[in-house]
């Protein structure tokens, strides 16, 4: 259901806190009552503290900070690592920690009374700075304090009535325990705003959450957001909060490897994108995890290399020993490797973490070898949503981020990895080919988003000289890489070459037929002709032997009429 | 001097909050409580908490009213309006032993 927009903007103060901010839509009820509540050691003090001294530091809003338990001293020293400066806060008027003890010796309840006491002193000290917040931490001292359940329930309304009217934007911590919200059922009171804070351990490990429970007049995030206390205090991770709204560049930045690029379309990865390599030990995932940094650093941007398994020189050396050189830019703080066991925190502190040494120190590309280190202290499917979580926030930061990933040998890589496949960009997966006594690698494109990669399978080679990638040769349904893609070569070119020899003597066969041919008509031309010369001798001579046989009888008759005249005619 | 032997004039604080028939009742029982045990050897002060908040800062006040009885110690503090049938531990907490017992 859509919430009228008069409601939804309802006024908010923001925490300051790094993702609540996003989770509660802007912050916390303006001038109304919040509950916090949870188990001891929550975190309940720190949230509530931070809210109000990043609230001075951040928006100059004026804070108390009313403990009813710790002293002022033990306060500053439990807060001394937020890189708040609090004495410069209480200096300039805008904040002021206070306890007040209830703390009374020997105390008996007599008879009817009420916290006017309380409220006089709250009102003096909201007046001295002009506060605009106010933390009371925690109300269950107060109830612990006092016997008369009924006269205090009825002066927290009052009490939470009086914060209202003052315009506070307040947050009362409250502890947690049993079923309930909180042991007194304070909840009801303070309908504006509940978040609940929880840890949990699992595998030795620490996690806490944070959930809000109710948030009046607001649309909310309503999921359980892991948060971290950190070095620089709180910082709550919203599953969704980025929302897919980063900027998309169409910049495109090599990947350290000039024949992978080639792959790519030429181009290489595109800034800002998720880069996927998938393969088992030893396939060439971390070289390919080191180009990247190490072209990211030659431009220039700084880099992070987020080594999970091995340590920060141990990587050097393995690099240097296929010419991949790091060293260089670690001398000139281009290049910082992180080395840390997963199994030194938890899954969430690792995430949070990360993100932040990212962001502090400006890296432009990124690498995590490997994200499957996680495997070991955590669920799967806590590290689907980890991974969903890690790569959203680093591509909201404009970061290229390669993450390796190890697959089982045997195991096919494209099944194995596809909770993730759909948040990466580029996937690569590299596999192992081993036969004929040896191992060597191959390198394929499966995916990349919006460009044309190659299809096709090649070879990695790496040796001393680096990394390439050269084609790969199939015979039949079996992909020959190494010692037998060299064999195979050989044997191609030996085909080749007698198959030239061939040719050049069936054409010599053929231009000796030719000729043949060509004499034989020639002769027979030469034949054709003596016959043809043959034939017109004959004819003339036919010719002339007939006329000469018309001659002589025409000249015998020619007598004969001659003499018949001469007798008979005188 | 024996310190024992010397008598004590015993202090009592009250604190109320504002001129409120709620604090006209708690004054005048405390004051009728101790002229009944110690007619004309007490100290009474009267706090209200909205003209002297520090004092009850220092006393680790917010329950109106509330009766301190601070010497002889170790301190007491009684909070709510005192009822007649509350007056004997008051007395206890005075180290006053009553005939109502």
């Amino acid at each position: 259901m859509e919430l009228p927009a008069a409601i939804t903007n309802l006024p908010k103060a923001p925490t300051g806190i790094r993702g609540l901010d996003d989770i509660t839509g802007g912050g916390l009820p303006r001038g109304r009552p919040t509950l916090i509540c949870g188990g001891p050691g929550c975190g309940k003090t720190l949230l509530a503290f931070e809210t109000l001294a990043r609230g001075a530091a951040l928006y100059g809003e004026p804070g108390i900070f009313v403990s009813f338990e710790e002293s002022p001293a033990d306060l500053r020293i439990n807060v001394a690592n937020l890189a708040i400066d609090v004495a410069d806060l209480e200096q300039r008027g805008l904040l002021l920690i206070e306890q007040i003890s209830l703390d009374q010796g020997e105390v008996a309840e007599v008879g009817e009374y009420d916290l006017e006491g309380l409220f006089i002193r709250l009102g003096l000290l909201i007046d001295r700075i002009g506060a605009q917040r106010i933390v009371l931490d925690t109300i269950e001292t107060l109830f612990s304090a006092f016997g008369n359940q009924n006269i205090l329930r009825g002066e927290l309304q009052r009490l939470f009535r009086w914060l209202r009217q003052r315009g506070l934007t307040a947050i009362i911590t409250a502890e947690r325990s049993g079923q309930g919200l909180s042991r007194f059922g304070i909840e009801e009171f303070v309908a504006d705003c509940v978040i609940l804070l929880d840890y949990r351990i699992t595998e030795h490990v620490l996690t806490r959450y944070a959930r809000i429970v109710k948030y009046r007049g607001s649309s909310h995030g309503v999921n359980e957001y892991p948060f971290t206390i950190g070095p620089r205090g709180i910082t709550m991770l919203p599953i969704t909060s980025f929302g897919l709204r980063y900027p998309v560049s169409a910049e495109r930045i090599s990947s350290g490897f000039p024949d992978l690029d080639q792959l790519l379309d030429g181009g290489g990865y595109y800034r800002g994108s998720t880069i996927l390599v998938s393969g088992p030990t030893g396939s060439g995932k971390t070289s390919l995890g080191a180009l990247f940094v190490a072209a990211a650093c030659a431009r220039g941007e700084p880099a992070i290399f987020f080594a999970f398994e091995e340590s920060a020189d141990q990587i050097a050396r393995n690099l240097r020993s296929i010419g991949i050189d790091l060293q260089p830019w670690r001398d000139r703080g281009l290049l910082q490797i992180i080395s840390s066991r997963p199994s030194l925190a938890g899954l969430e502190t690792h995430l949070i973490t990360l993100l932040e040494v990212v962001e502090q120190s400006g890296a432009r590309a990124v690498v995590i070898d490997p994200i499957t280190g996680f495997h070991t202290i955590s669920r799967p499917v806590d590290i689907t949503t980890m991974l969903f979580r890690l790569f959203d926030g680093l591509k909201s930061l404009g970061v290229t981020t390669l993450a390796t990933s190890l697959t089982n040998a045997g195991a096919d890589p494209a099944q194995s990895e596809v909770n993730i496949s759909s948040l990466v960009d580029t996937w690569i997966v590299l596999r192992n080919h081993e036969a004929n006594g040896e191992r060597n690698r191959s390198l394929l494109v499966l995916k990349s988003r919006g460009m044309r990669h190659s299809n096709q399978v090649r070879e990695l080679v790496m040796d001393a000289n680096g990394l390439r990638l050269v084609d790969i040769y199939a015979a039949g349904e079996t992909v020959l890489v190494g010692a037998a893609r060299i064999a195979e070569q050989e044997r191609l070119r030996h085909e080749y070459e007698l198959r030239e020899r061939e040719t050049i003597q069936r054409q010599r066969r053929y231009a000796l037929q030719q000729r043949l041919l060509s004499l034989q008509i020639e002769a027979l031309q030469a034949e054709l002709a003596a016959l043809t010369d043959e034939m017109n001798a004959d004819a003339a001579l036919s010719e002339a032997r007939a006329q000469a046989q018309i001659q002589s009888r025409l000249a015998t008759s020619r007598y004969r009429d001659s003499t018949q005249e001469g007798s008979d005619g005188r | 001097m024996d310190i024992t032997n010397q008598p004590v004039v015993p202090l009592l604080r009250l604190y109320v909050a504002g001129a409120t028939s709620r604090s006209t009742r708690a004054i005048t029982t405390v004051r009728r409580l101790c002229e009944r045990y110690m007619p004309g050897r007490y100290r009474l002060e009267v706090i209200d908490v909205y003209q002297q908040p520090d004092r009850a800062r220092e006393d680790h006040i917010i329950a109106t009213p509330t009766l301190l009885v601070v010497e002889p110690g170790p301190p007491t503090a009684f909070i709510g309006e005192l009822r007649s049938s509350d007056w004997p531990r008051v007395a206890a907490a005075l180290n006053i032993l009553t005939d109502d017992d």
